[in-house]
């Protein structure tokens, strides 16, 4: 990526049906996918039935009945992957999954609110808007009118699996300064036919073979958004 | 103790998005005839911190009674939106371990940043730059991601790091063995004998 961004991360999400309870940190220690150092310090936010939220070493977890999510803030991202892959393609195969989704998102500067709002209107023009758009144009900088929420869908489809590419564009809330851009891409993928026996195999299966390639399509689609600045500049 | 998830049934709109959910859980429970409350909350987004989305909504299971009357209690560990540390990649290559030495070890590196396929670098690294956690991974034939990039605290400080983290690599799968199977046969079936 041609900014190096502020901040970001990558979160894998699970729909499914799983059992919150058996998941912590040290049922990741036994089986190998965490160090007796990590689980050690693993700050446990709730073991509950119907929820489960830890930390565990530079991973956050949450699990819903419905819900698998893994997100870290450091890379190497393929970790993340790795850990996924090996908790439902190892130990708990039976599970039934039916999507994944791969997020990678960024905060990155474009150094001024100017250069942000210009980035903004060529993605979202105002003069289609006819008055409105007008009105947007000349709101003062105080109250600042735009672009609060902007997304873009590709759909796929590949043999037994079918899903979508789907970026969103946002002001950065972390950023100073209101000179940074969030960008968010989903790439999302579900099984075309859903047995009633589904397990976690194709899922997790599609998850280890397309990790890499997901990482880097989505930041293919942040750095063209990137490329911005220097059109605008 | 009594346990009791706090939970309206709109709170399953959270599990129809594969996107990142921030969850605060509800816990109320009586201790010594004590009530305790801890304060849920749901929020549904792709940012941590008050931008509407598409699949944001602000309040899916906050009790604002119990909000006013208890401060929250218990918090999410990604709560604060920003992360105690981040690290961003600029650069990334995965690396396979040739040799190992009493203080340093040899690896084949395959540059991921540039999309390489084939190991055609090698480098010879300091076992001392290794964490604990990860000295444990190292031996011949483990494979690790090395990571040069910016690494940023929650406190505001940047620093480029180079990080080198052990894969715990997941095994082979029944669906991969009967893949490498057919590739196998297919391979043999397209030899032509002379």
């Amino acid at each position: 990526m041609r900014i190096a961004p502020e901040l970001g991360g990558v979160s894998i999400v699970m729909i499914g049906h799983f059992n919150p309870s058996i998941f912590s940190p040290l049922w990741f220690q036994k089986l190998g996918l965490a160090s007796e150092n990590e689980a050690g310090k693993a700050e446990i936010a709730m073991i509950h039935p119907e929820i489960t939220m830890f930390k565990l070493g530079t991973k956050d977890i949450h699990i819903q009945l419905g819900q698998f999510m893994a997100q870290t803030s450091e890379a190497p991202w393929i970790n993340l992957s790795d850990f996924v892959v090996r908790t439902f393609g190892e130990f708990l195969p039976h599970t039934p999954i039916k999507q994944v989704g791969i997020n990678r998102s960024v905060h990155f500067s474009v150094g001024s609110e100017n250069v942000r709002n210009q980035i903004g209107r060529l993605l979202a023009p105002t003069r289609p808007w006819g008055e409105w758009g007008t009105a947007i144009d000349q709101s003062s900088a105080n109250l600042r009118g735009g672009v609060t929420n902007l997304t873009l869908m590709l759909p796929w489809i590949a043999g037994e699996f079918r899903g979508r590419y789907e970026a969103t564009v946002q002001p950065s809330t972390i950023i100073a300064g209101n000179s940074g851009i969030f960008i968010n891409v989903n790439h999302h993928c579900e099984l075309v036919e859903v047995e009633p026996s589904v397990s976690a195999d194709k899922i997790i299966d599609f998850l280890h073979k397309n990790f890499d390639d997901s990482i880097r399509r989505s930041e293919q689609i942040i750095d063209q958004i990137m490329s911005l600045k220097e059109e605008v500049g | 103790m009594a346990i009791e998830l706090r939970k309206r049934s709109d709170t399953k709109l959270s599990q129809d998005y594969n996107l990142p959910i921030e969850v605060r859980a509800a816990i109320s429970h009586d201790k010594a005839n004590i009530v305790k409350q801890k304060i849920a909350k749901f929020e549904i987004g792709l940012q941590k911190i008050g931008v509407s989305t598409r699949n944001s909504s602000a309040d899916l299971d906050v009790d604002q009674k119990l909000l006013q009357e208890f401060r929250p209690v218990w918090l999410s560990v990604t709560d604060a939106g920003v992360p105690e540390l981040s690290l961003q990649p600029l650069q990334e290559w995965e690396g396979y371990v040739s040799e190992v030495r009493e203080n340093t070890f040899t690896a084949r590196l395959v540059d991921m940043t540039a999309n390489q396929k084939i190991e055609d670098e090698i480098g010879e690294f300091s076992i001392e730059e290794l964490s604990e956690d990860n000295v444990a991974l190292l031996r011949e034939g483990a494979v690790f991601r090395w990571v040069i990039g910016y690494q940023r605290s929650k406190a505001g400080t940047k620093r480029r790091v180079s990080e080198i983290v052990f894969r715990r690599l997941p095994a082979w799968t029944n669906r991969d063995l009967a893949e490498a199977k057919s590739r196998a046969i297919s391979l043999v079936n397209d030899i032509v004998w002379e």
